[in-house]
């Protein structure tokens, strides 16, 4: 059985309506989206900008109601729960954003982001989460001295990994990054990406893993599905992607990635 | 990596940027002037009984409409009254007037805007109607109505200028909410499983406590007003309790006569209100907030 599945997953928004409220225009952003996340893999969802990938990783968690469609997640219809009866689900089930800085209250420090989890779900006393908080962001790899920082004296890479030890404090089976390295600059993108690995190996985490950058992907996800207008158009092993690409959309996807060795020059000699 | 980059640090960081702010707004010199001179009203205004020169009610009709002297600084009025005294006692009366307009309207207002900010759809609707057409009641009127059925007083009084200034806080409120809404942590707040009681008091609250405070600082300034306008019409404060707007009342029959019976709580009043929105406009560069927030009259 599959930690996470999706089934026929839809979401459209209203953008224009009629004097009267009817509604006029519609966008879809997500159309039809299945696929199923087996426990400990990283699943990845690519594509353009636009296409839908968040707003799926979003759906999944709840974040955004979707309109259609079933979640599964270890065996229970989490997407037919009332928004209380699925608050208990979300300590297995948590999130890592794009923007780290923005993810973290600016008027807390760092140290009471990463224990509040233990409050909010089990009213957990202040030096009891303080100490559990303290092992996370030791975990991975926050000095001490940082602990009573506030998120706007930190870096983005640091901003990061403390956003990855508050995802870990509630000892979570799934997480959604959603782009979680697009923002950090490319020396801090692979300590991240690293940890992030070692995290999964250590504790079994399942990532399903939204990202625009195919080489990212290839270097992290086991399984990966292709997004296009809202739509997945084609899903497999990183193996059958990279490999063999069915649909045009993706083969155009992988031809824009940029090569280390411009393609006009492969072959010929090196001037 | 451990290093921040200079420079990328945002311009509020909290308590460790209570020391700059501090310094901030030392650099509005007007503003801190204002801010001396509140202070030094609230504590002439706590300490009235031990530095006035004489009761504020004792009459003495040999001695009336007297202009300043060296037995009474400020002249006395036409009940021989010493307006220094009255000018003290009255401090009191506009500061706890002003106070209890202010936390009427934050404690009703501030509330529901963060409930309709925060909620939105038909609640944020229903809400938003409901304290437009609040906005629309003059608070006078409001005032008069209030008075008729309660009973006459300060206190009734200032409490209906308090609900009509509700709108406006709730206003703020909303406004600040929603903008907040818009941003990660609170989606993150949501993400990690917490519900929207516990969101809006752990992380709306604290975040948008600056406008509030300034939007707190016009009101009492505000209020001040209000109160100055309930008193003349005879609303406010009875006779012979003193406050600013009384004395302004039983002075301008005798303006021609004795003209600093008009000056004396004139003044206060525009040096008050003066004091409160230039305070709250130093404030506000401190804070580094863009709104502009303009005292009104009721």
């Amino acid at each position: 059985m599959s930690l996470l599945e999706v089934r026929g997953l839809g979401k459209r928004y209203v953008t224009k309506r009629s004097f009267f409220g009817r509604a006029v225009d519609r966008l879809v952003a997500v159309d039809d989206v299945s696929f199923s996340v087996e426990a400990g893999e990283t699943f990845a969802v690519v594509g353009e900008s636009g296409a839908g990938k968040s707003t799926t990783g979003r759906l999944v968690l709840r974040l955004i109601e979707p309109d259609r469609g079933s979640i599964v997640f270890d065996g229970t219809d989490v997407g037919s729960l009332s928004r209380r009866d699925f608050r208990p689900y979300r300590r297995r089930m948590q999130m890592v954003f794009q923007d780290a800085y923005g993810s973290l209250d600016p008027r807390v420090t760092v140290h009471d982001s990463v224990a509040e989890p233990l409050y909010i779900h089990f009213r957990t006393g202040r030096d009891e989460r303080l100490a559990k908080a303290a092992e996370l962001l030791e975990r991975v790899g926050l000095g001490r001295h940082l602990f009573d920082r506030y998120p706007g004296e930190l870096s983005g890479g640091q901003l990061q990994r403390i956003a990855i030890a508050r995802a870990l404090t509630l000892n979570p089976s799934l997480i959604v990054c959603d782009e979680p390295v697009a923002a950090l600059d490319v020396s801090i993108r692979a300590q991240v990406l690293n940890l992030m690995k070692d995290l999964q190996e250590q504790l079994g985490l399942t990532y399903l893993f939204i990202s625009h950058d195919l080489s990212l992907v290839e270097a992290i996800a086991d399984r990966i599905a292709v997004m296009y207008q809202g739509r997945i158009v084609e899903q497999g092993t990183v193996e059958e992607i990279f490999g063999n690409p069915r649909d045009a959309y993706t083969k155009q996807l992988l031809a824009a990635i940029p090569s280390p060795v411009p393609r006009a020059l492969r072959g010929s000699p090196l001037p | 990596m451990t290093a921040t980059i200079p420079g990328a640090e945002p311009a509020a960081v909290p308590a460790r940027r209570r020391g700059e702010l501090v310094r901030r707004f030392a650099r509005h010199r007007l503003a801190v002037g204002s801010l001396l001179f509140l202070l030094l009203l609230v504590l002439v205004a706590l300490l009235a009984p031990l530095l006035a020169p004489y009761d504020p009610n004792a009459q003495d009709l040999m001695a009336r409409l007297r202009a300043p002297s060296g037995a009474h600084w400020l002249g006395t009025d036409e009940f021989g009254r010493d307006v220094l005294s009255r000018v003290m006692y009255g401090a009191r009366v506009s500061m706890v007037a002003a106070a209890e307009a202010l936390i009427v309207a934050a404690g009703i207002g501030a509330p529901f805007g963060m409930v309709a900010g925060f909620t939105g759809r038909w609640v944020d609707g229903l809400l938003s109607r409901f304290f437009d057409g609040l906005m629309s009641v003059p608070a006078l009127i409001l005032a008069l109505t209030l008075v008729a059925v309660l009973g006459p007083g300060l206190t009734n009084a200032m409490f209906a200028v308090g609900v009509v200034f509700a709108p406006r806080y709730f206003r703020v409120a909303r406004a600040v909410t929603l903008e907040l809404r818009k941003e990660t942590f609170i989606e993150a707040s949501e993400a990690l499983g917490a519900t929207g009681t516990h969101t809006v008091l752990r992380h709306i609250v604290p975040n948008i406590m600056s406008p509030l405070v300034i939007q707190a600082s016009v009101l009492l300034g505000t209020a001040v007003t209000a109160e100055a306008s309930l008193s003349f019409l005879g609303l406010g404060v009875r006779p012979p309790q003193a406050s600013w707007g009384s004395m302004l009342s039983g002075a301008y029959s005798y303006a021609a006569d004795a003209p600093h019976l008009v000056y004396v709580p004139g003044l206060m009043i525009t040096l008050t209100v003066l004091a409160f929105t230039l305070a709250g406009d130093g404030l506000r560069g401190a804070l580094g907030q863009r709104t502009t927030v303009v005292a009104e009259g009721v």
